[in-house]
């Protein structure tokens, strides 16, 4: 059976490269204001990036596994 | 409305584009795994629990939940995440840890089933048919409900939108199965997570954290849980008694305990443990759900001038969808689209798959065409499921004749679900209910909710504050109707014989092999640590 975290790994690898690549081909930036100061994120880049980070998090569970579910050599 | 609230660009729809791209594409991978009927119904037993878990949860995340929630909280307040913390969480316990050795153990393929084998056959029918018809109703719901957001966000013709979203449901879910069903669920839990969240955060932070939202709330009641739940004067318009009755006893017990869109995914687990985990480790998610849902419904409400008005394009439904733009440049926006697309798509889904069981199984193979060969139920699935889709195009067209779906489909439930309940807490917990006992109280519980709707309320002391006053007190009623009544005809009638009940009623277990399991893995200690954090919740939303 297909495993699910690897159709995951790939959705949310290839919309974290679109959202970080758009990021910085078309910086669009938003201000957020906490604790009195005002912080600026190029929201497409950032969180693009976190989403990236969870799609090769879900691909590297899924080699664990398969290494460690091989035959030693 | 000519205008689009929302600017969508080209990267949105190329990510739209992928996801659609993806979810067909899971269907077709999947596609050559589905050899038996139990395959394509039931995942064959297969799924680890985390994604039934997962799967459990997403499966009720469809548009009610995460529009309705939001719209609720901005409407209601915080008492919104009652729904949460008191409609949820106890009941996904209670059947985590009681009902599912009973569910699993019995090897039921469906809800419907288990009325059979504990019960009677009538009892079974009735059901089967109410549970069918439910569920595609709500699978129309569920696409009206997207078509009418995206039309007023987006400007997207309604009837495009529906016929698109229902086709590629129909494409993933008549390949795959329940497992495509399943997987995409999954995947639509993890896309609304990271889809929503920065609207939250961001949303938040732009209205001065949770105190700086409280000082804004016109209403400071919105900002309490419990403080003004002692009478019906609270923006819910209920009272703690309503609350823990209606909502937090039969409604949510009658909905998490006995419906098969959810049960369902429970019993694609691989093992009776992992299907007791499944709405344990979806409980944990839920919890913190309100932060998704209702926390940017109130945050809309301070954001959005003239939320709540009668322009339609600015009812409290569209708290969460207004925000999208607001937050989010496109990219983000397409992200944040596509979450509410994939929570649409994946409830229609789920419905749709629950449909085409309980048809199969508990209509077709029962009633119409017994003894056929697995291969031709396997066959007649794929037709239910395509049928399924074409009812639930047509019934989204019947609900947008409708002036209030929320509280049309709430009444649904107080009809079916909330005598349902009562029929299970008795079969499975008095080996003396009777099969006859039973199937009429079912059928007096569901009387007495349309006893209640169509005629007593209204009149004293049938007047309520609010429509979701009304539902709690009708469930209330029906449950006890039920409850009472199937009691009362069970000592009139005959019970099953004792050795027919066994590994369906407590006191009658069958034989389990019992295995040491980790302390993270154990249902009794992942409870406890859920209901405890729950009540810390309660408290600190006071």
């Amino acid at each position: 059976m297909l495993d699910i975290r690897i159709p995951i790994a790939a959705l949310f690898t290839v919309v974290g490269i679109l959202l970080v690549g758009y990021g910085f081909v078309v910086p669009t930036t938003v201000d957020v204001p906490f604790s009195g100061m005002t912080y600026t994120f190029n929201l497409n880049r950032d969180w693009g990036a976190v989403i990236l980070l969870f799609g090769i998090f879900m691909a590297a569970l899924v080699k664990l596994d398969k290494k460690s579910s091989s035959p030693e050599s | 409305m000519g205008n689009t609230v929302a600017q969508i660009g080209w990267i949105d729809y190329v990510i739209i584009g992928v996801y659609f791209v993806f979810v067909i594409g899971v269907g077709y991978v999947l596609k050559g795994k589905m050899k038996s009927s139990e395959d394509f119904f039931l995942s064959g037993h297969n799924i680890p629990s985390w994604v039934t878990g997962l799967a459990f949860l997403s499966a009720n995340l469809g548009a009610i939940e995460v529009m309705g929630m939001a719209a609720n909280a901005a409407q209601y307040g915080v008492m919104t995440a009652h729904f949460y913390w008191v409609g949820a969480i106890p009941a996904m316990v209670f059947l985590a840890v009681f009902m599912m050795p009973f569910y699993y153990g019995s090897k039921v393929r469906s809800v419907p089933e288990y009325l059979k084998m504990r019960f009677n056959e009538p009892t079974r029918a009735l059901n089967a048919i109410s549970f069918a018809v439910m569920t595609v109703l709500m699978s129309g719901i569920n696409l009206y409900a997207m078509a009418l957001v995206f039309k007023l966000l987006l400007n997207w013709s309604i009837d495009a939108s529906i016929f698109a979203a229902a086709g590629v449901v129909l494409a993933y879910t008549i390949m795959g199965g329940l497992t495509s069903s399943i997987y995409n669920e999954v995947m639509q839990f993890f896309l609304i997570v990271f889809g929503l969240l920065p609207i939250s955060i961001i949303g938040l932070c732009k209205v001065g954290g949770w105190s700086g939202l409280c000082t804004q709330l016109k209403d400071p009641a919105f900002a309490h849980l419990w403080m003004h739940a002692g009478t019906s004067a609270n923006p819910m318009g209920v009272d703690w008694i309503a609350i823990c009755s209606g909502l937090g006893f039969v409604l949510s017990f009658g909905y998490w305990c006995t419906d098969f869109l959810v049960i369902q995914r429970a019993l694609a687990a691989e093992s009776l443990p992992a299907a007791q985990r499944t709405p344990l480790i979806a409980a944990f998610p839920k919890i913190l759900f309100p932060a998704l849902t209702v926390l940017p419904g109130l945050i809309a409400l301070v954001l959005i001038p003239g939320l709540g008005s009668n322009n339609e394009g600015m009812r409290y439904d569209m708290a969460l969808p207004l925000l999208l733009p607001m937050m989010y440049p496109s990219g983000m926006l397409g992200v944040g689209l596509t979450a509410m697309l994939a929570s649409f798509m994946s409830g229609m889904a789920g419905n749709v798959t629950a449909f085409n069981t309980v048809w199969t199984y508990d209509l077709y193979q029962s009633y119409i065409r017994p003894n056929q060969s697995d291969k031709h139920y396997l066959w007649m699935g794929k037709v239910a499921t395509a049928v399924g889709i074409l009812i639930s195009i047509a019934t989204a067209y019947i609900a947008m004749g409708f002036p209030s779906i929320m509280d049309y489909m709430q009444n649904i439930f107080s009809f079916f679900n909330a005598p349902l309940f009562a029929t299970f807490l008795l079969g499975m917990f008095w080996k003396r209910a009777t099969p006859w006992g039973a199937f009429f109280g079912l059928v007096i519980g569901t009387l007495t909710a349309v006893l209640h709707f169509y005629v007593l309320t209204g009149h004293e002391p049938f007047v309520y504050t609010s429509v979701m006053a009304g539902n709690f007190w009708r469930s209330t009623f029906a449950w006890l109707a039920c409850f009472i009544s199937t009691i009362v005809i069970s000592f009139f009638t005959k019970p099953k014989p004792e050795e027919e009940l066994e590994g369906l009623v407590w006191g009658k277990p069958k034989e389990v092999v019992t295995i040491a399991l980790p302390w993270y893995k154990r249902p009794g200690i992942l409870a406890v640590i859920i209901l405890v954090l729950t009540v810390l919740l309660n408290f600190l939303f006071w």
